[in-house]
C-alpha cells in the first residue's frame, strides 16, 4: 500500500498565531481517511497547505509524489476539493460553475455529471446568487464526484445538506471507495466519519492528537454498560476501570475501560443477569474525552485558551 | 409598525462609522471648495472670466445650467458647479443605505431572524427610510450652516437652499431605492436599478439643459438644480422630489405586502444548465464575469468621446482670449497659445484617467474573487497562480487600450466631422491614444500591490485617484509642480498641445513592466490570504 498523502511535522503561523505545530497524518491510497477537529483546531489550514494555497513554515508535506507547493498545477489535474463553504459566481447558474470546475480540472464525465445532478436533486439552472448554503455544496459535491481524479480532498462537505443528502453523500463517497479513490474527509460530524472512515486522525489545536483505525482508537475509550441483576451490583463499583457507577432501583449503569471489560462481564454475570445492554465506544465519547478533559484544563490556563482561538 | 425605534437605533449603530464619513466627506468637499473661492478669484473679472469659462453645453449637460451668469457670485458658482455633483452623491449614499438595510438583510436572511421576532411587517422600512431623511437633513442643514460660516458672501438664506435642495434629492433617491428593493431580489440588482434611473434621469436632464429645451425639468435633478440657490432661491421646485417622495414610499409599503420576504416582485430567469464550450477556455470564465462592465464603460466611454469631441472646436473659439483660461491650462503644463489644442489634450487625459479607473478594477477584482474564497476554487484545479491572475492582467491590459481607443475614435470623429479636416482625426486619436502607456502602468501597479500586499489594495486606485485630484483640484489650489509629478499622468507630453515624445512613455512602459514583474512573482510565492 503507497501513502497518498505524507505530512510530518508540519508547522504554519500567521503572524503570532501557531495554526499548526508540528502536525503529522498520513493518508493511504485507497483509504478513506477521516479528519476529525473542532472548528479552528487547523483542518482548513492543513488542507490549504496540501492545496498549495498556503506555504508550509517548515515540516515535510507530500501528496500523491509530490510537492503540493512546487507542483501544484499538476497534482491539481489528479484531485478534486470541496471547500467547506462553497462560494459561487453569482451570476453563473449551478450547472455552468459545475462545468466550469470540472473542466479547469481536466474534464468531467458527463453521464455521472447527469447522474449526480439527479441524485442530489441540484436544479442547474439556477444563478448561483439564488443557492442556498446545501445547493453550493451540492454544485462542489457534483464537479469533484464527477471529475475523473484519484483523490478527493473534503473539508466538512456536507455542512448545509439536509438528511437526506447527507445519506446520499455517504453513499457516493462508498462508491468512490469502492472506484478505488482516495478520499481526506474533513468533518466535525463524529457518526459520519463511523460509517465512512477507515482510519481518522484527530486534531487538536493544530496538533494531532490521535491517529489510526477505528478499532484502535476504540481501546482508549470505554464501553457503556446499562444492567439488571437478581443481586445487588453495588460490588461492581469496587472493580478497577469503572467509571459513572450508578445503582438506581436494581438497575446498574456504568463505563468500563476496554482493557478492563473482560473482568466486569465476569463479575457482572456472577450476579445473575436479568437483562444487559452494552453500547460500543462512540468515536462521540472518544472526542469528548481528548477534548472535554483538556478543555477543562484549558479554562485553568487562560493563555490556552486565546491559542485556542 | 412595532419595533421601528429599535430597529432605527440598530442602523444607526451600524451605520456609526459610515455616517459620520460620508457626512464628513459631504461636508468637506462642499465647504472646502467654497473656502478657496477667495483666492481663486479674487476679483469680480475673475468670477465672470469663470462664468464665461462654464458658459457652454458640455458644461451644462454635466452640472447643470448656468445660474447668475450676468453677476457671477460666490453664491451662483455653487449653485451653478457644486449643485449637480452633490446631488449625486446623495444620492448614491440614500441608495446604498436603502438597499443595505432592505434588500441584503433580506438577501442574507437576517431580515427573517427580525421579522420573526416582534417587529411589525413595515418596521424594517419606517427605520431605514426615517434613518435615510435624518441623515439627508442633517447634512444639509450642516451643509447650510459650514457654508455661511465659512464664506459670509454666501446669504444663509441661500445656504438653506442650497442644503434643502442636497436634502431633499438624497429622500427621493432614498425612496425610489425602497421601490427598487421590491421588485429586484438581489441587492446588486436593487442598487443597480436606482442607480440607472438617477444617472438616466440626469442625463435626460443633462440633454434638456445642453439644448436648453423643456428636458430640463426632468425629476428629479431637473427641478432641484432649478431651484438656483443664492441667485433665485426657489423653494417651489423643491416640492417635485418631495412629492415624488411621498408617492413613492407609500408605493414601496403596499409593494411590500404583495410579496414574500426574501422574495421580489420580478421572479429570478433560470439560466443554462450546461456552461458553453468557451467558458472552460482561457478568458473564458473571466470575460463572461467582465462582460457586462466592458459592455456598460465601452459605451459610455464612447458616448462621453463623442460629445466632447463636438464641442471642443466651439469652446477653443469662444475662450480664446481668457486669461483664467490660459492660468488653468498653464498650469497643466499646456501651451496656451493654442487653446483648442490645449483643450484637445486636457480632455485625452481626462478620459485616460477615467478608463484607467476601469483598467484598475480589472485587477483589484482578483482580491474580492480571493477574499470571497472563489479564487479558491479556480486555484484548487490545473489553474496556476500565474495563469489565474495573468488572465486578468491581460484582460485589463487589452481592454482598457481598447475602451481608450473606442473613446478615441469618438472624440476624434466628431472632432474632424465638426472642423471639416480628416488630420483633425488623426490628431486627436493620437492624443487619446497617446495615454495608453500610463493607463498600463496603474494597471502594474495594482498587479504589484496584488501581488505584494494584498491586505492594502486600495493603493492600486493611486493613479486614477490622484490623477483627477492632480487634474481637476490642482490648478485650482495652485499645486507646487513636484506634487504634480508624483502622478505618472503627469509624464504623459501632452499632445498635441507639445511635440510627441517617445522617451517618457517607452521609460513608462518599462516600469510597468517592472511591476508586473514584480507583481507576478509576489503572487506566485505569498499565501492565499482570506481577510
Amino acid at each position: 500500500m503507497t501513502t497518498a498523502i505524507s505530512i510530518d511535522n508540519l508547522v504554519k503561523t500567521f503572524g503570532a498565531v501557531r495554526a499548526l505545530d508540528s502536525f503529522t497524518m498520513h493518508v493511504q491510497t485507497g483509504e478513506v481517511h477521516g479528519f476529525l477537529g473542532p472548528n479552528g483546531a487547523g483542518k482548513s489550514t492543513a488542507i490549504r497547505v496540501l492545496l498549495g494555497l498556503l506555504r508550509a513554515d517548515s515540516g515535510d508535506v507530500t501528496l500523491l509524489g509530490g510537492d503540493p507547493w512546487q507542483d501544484a498545477v499538476e497534482l491539481h489535474r489528479r484531485l478534486a476539493y470541496v471547500p467547506g463553504d462553497v462560494s459561487l459566481w453569482p451570476e453563473l447558474t449551478g450547472g455552468e460553475a459545475i462545468d466550469i470546475l470540472g473542466r479547469l480540472r481536466g474534464g468531467l464525465d458527463e453521464a455521472k455529471r447527469a447522474r449526480l445532478i439527479e441524485r442530489f436533486d441540484l436544479d442547474p439552472t439556477k444563478k448561483a446568487r439564488t443557492y442556498s448554503k446545501g445547493n453550493r455544496q451540492k454544485v462542489a459535491i457534483v464537479a469533484a464526484l464527477a471529475s475523473d481524479v484519484e483523490l478527493l480532498i473534503m473539508d466538512e462537505p456536507t455542512a448545509g445538506l439536509d438528511p437526506l443528502m447527507e445519506i446520499i453523500f455517504q453513499e457516493c463517497i462508498k462508491e468512490e471507495q469502492k472506484a478505488g479513490k482516495t478520499i481526506l474527509l474533513s468533518s466535525h460530524l463524529l457518526y459520519q466519519v463511523e460509517i465512512l472512515c477507515d482510519r481518522v486522525t484527530i486534531i487538536r489545536q493544530g496538533t494531532d492528537v490521535e491517529s489510526g483505525t477505528l478499532d484502535e482508537l476504540r481501546h482508549l475509550t470505554r464501553t457503556s454498560i446499562t444492567a439488571e441483576t437478581r443481586e445487588d451490583a453495588g460490588v461492581l463499583a469496587e472493580l478497577p476501570g469503572i467509571h459513572d457507577f450508578v445503582l438506581d432501583n436494581g438497575q446498574v449503569h456504568f463505563d468500563v475501560d476496554t482493557d478492563q471489560i473482560d473482568q466486569a462481564i465476569r463479575e457482572i454475570s456472577s450476579l445473575g443477569v436479568r437483562n444487559l445492554i452494552s453500547r460500543p465506544p462512540t468515536l462521540e465519547q472518544l472526542f469528548m474525552r481528548h477534548y472535554g478533559e483538556e478543555l477543562t484544563e484549558a479554562e485553568r490556563a487562560p493563555e490556552e485558551v486565546e491559542a485556542v482561538r | 409598525m412595532t419595533g421601528s425605534w429599535t430597529l432605527l437605533r440598530f442602523i444607526l449603530r451600524r451605520d456609526r462609522v459610515r455616517i459620520p464619513i460620508w457626512i464628513l466627506a459631504i461636508l468637506i468637499t462642499v465647504v472646502g471648495t467654497a473656502s478657496i473661492f477667495p483666492d481663486t478669484y479674487p476679483s469680480d473679472a475673475d468670477r465672470q472670466a469663470r462664468a464665461t469659462l462654464m458658459e457652454n453645453p458640455a458644461m451644462r449637460m454635466m452640472l447643470g445650467p448656468l445660474q447668475g451668469a450676468e453677476d457671477y457670485t460666490f453664491g451662483a458658482m455653487m449653485a451653478s458647479e457644486m449643485l449637480g455633483m452633490m446631488m449625486i452623491v446623495v444620492s448614491l449614499m440614500s441608495i446604498f443605505m436603502v438597499v443595505r438595510h432592505t434588500r441584503a438583510e433580506e438577501e442574507t436572511g437576517r431580515a427573517e431572524l427580525v421579522r420573526s421576532s416582534v417587529t411589525g411587517r413595515y418596521a424594517g422600512m419606517t427605520a431605514v427610510i426615517v434613518a435615510v431623511a435624518g441623515l439627508n437633513l442633517l447634512i444639509g442643514l450642516l451643509t447650510a450652516v459650514g457654508l455661511t460660516a465659512t464664506l459670509p458672501e454666501l446669504d444663509l438664506t441661500g445656504s438653506l437652499v442650497f442644503g434643502a435642495a442636497l436634502a431633499v434629492t438624497g429622500i427621493s433617491f432614498g425612496a425610489i431605492a425602497l421601490v427598487s428593493v421590491q421588485i429586484n431580489e438581489f441587492s446588486r440588482s436593487a442598487s443597480g436599478m436606482a442607480v440607472a434611473i438617477m444617472i438616466g434621469t440626469y442625463v435626460v436632464r443633462g440633454f434638456g439643459d445642453m439644448l436648453e429645451n423643456w428636458l430640463m425639468w426632468a425629476p428629479i435633478s431637473g427641478p432641484v438644480l432649478q431651484s438656483a440657490p443664492y441667485v433665485d432661491n426657489l423653494l417651489w421646485p423643491l416640492l417635485i422630489p418631495i412629492a415624488i417622495a411621498g408617492v413613492l414610499i407609500p408605493l414601496a409599503f403596499w409593494l411590500s405586502d404583495q410579496r414574500d420576504v426574501a422574495a421580489a416582485l420580478r421572479p429570478p430567469r433560470p439560466g443554462p444548465a450546461t456552461a458553453s464550450p468557451r467558458l472552460g477556455m482561457p478568458f473564458g470564465l473571466l470575460f463572461r464575469l467582465q462582460r457586462g462592465s466592458l459592455l456598460s464603460w465601452g459605451i459610455g466611454l464612447l458616448l462621453f468621446g463623442m460629445a466632447y469631441g463636438s464641442v471642443v472646436n466651439e469652446v477653443g473659439e469662444q475662450y480664446a482670449d481668457n486669461p483664467m483660461v490660459s492660468e488653468y491650462f498653464a498650469a497643466l503644463g499646456l501651451d496656451v497659445g493654442e487653446l483648442t489644442e490645449s483643450i484637445v489634450a486636457m480632455i485625452a487625459m481626462f478620459m485616460a484617467l477615467l478608463v484607467s479607473v476601469y483598467a484598475v478594477g480589472t485587477v483589484t477584482r482578483l482580491r474580492g474573487e480571493e477574499t470571497s474564497l472563489r479564487a479558491e476554487n479556480i486555484l484548487a484545479t490545473a489553474v496556476s497562480r500565474i495563469r489565474w491572475a495573468g488572465e486578468s492582467m491581460v484582460f485589463g491590459i487589452v481592454t482598457s487600450t481598447f475602451i481608450l481607443g473606442l473613446t478615441g475614435v469618438g472624440a476624434a470623429t466628431f472632432f474632424a466631422l465638426d472642423s471639416g479636416s480628416s488630420s483633425d482625426f488623426w490628431m486627436v486619436l493620437g492624443a487619446v491614444m497617446n495615454y495608453a502607456p500610463a493607463i498600463w502602468l496603474a494597471v502594474a501597479l495594482a498587479v504589484a500591490v496584488f501581488g505584494i500586499i494584498p491586505q492594502a489594495m486600495s493603493l492600486a486606485w493611486f493613479v486614477p485617484a490622484y490623477g483627477f485630484f492632480a487634474l481637476m483640484i490642482g490648478p485650482l489650489l495652485g499645486l507646487p509642480g513636484w506634487l504634480y509629478n508624483i502622478s505618472p499622468f503627469e509624464y504623459v507630453p501632452r499632445v498635441p498641445s507639445v511635440d510627441f515624445d517617445p522617451v517618457p512613455l517607452a521609460v513608462m512602459t518599462v516600469i510597468a513592466l517592472g511591476l508586473i514583474l514584480a507583481g507576478l512573482i509576489g503572487i506566485r510565492r505569498r499565501d492565499l490570504s482570506f481577510v
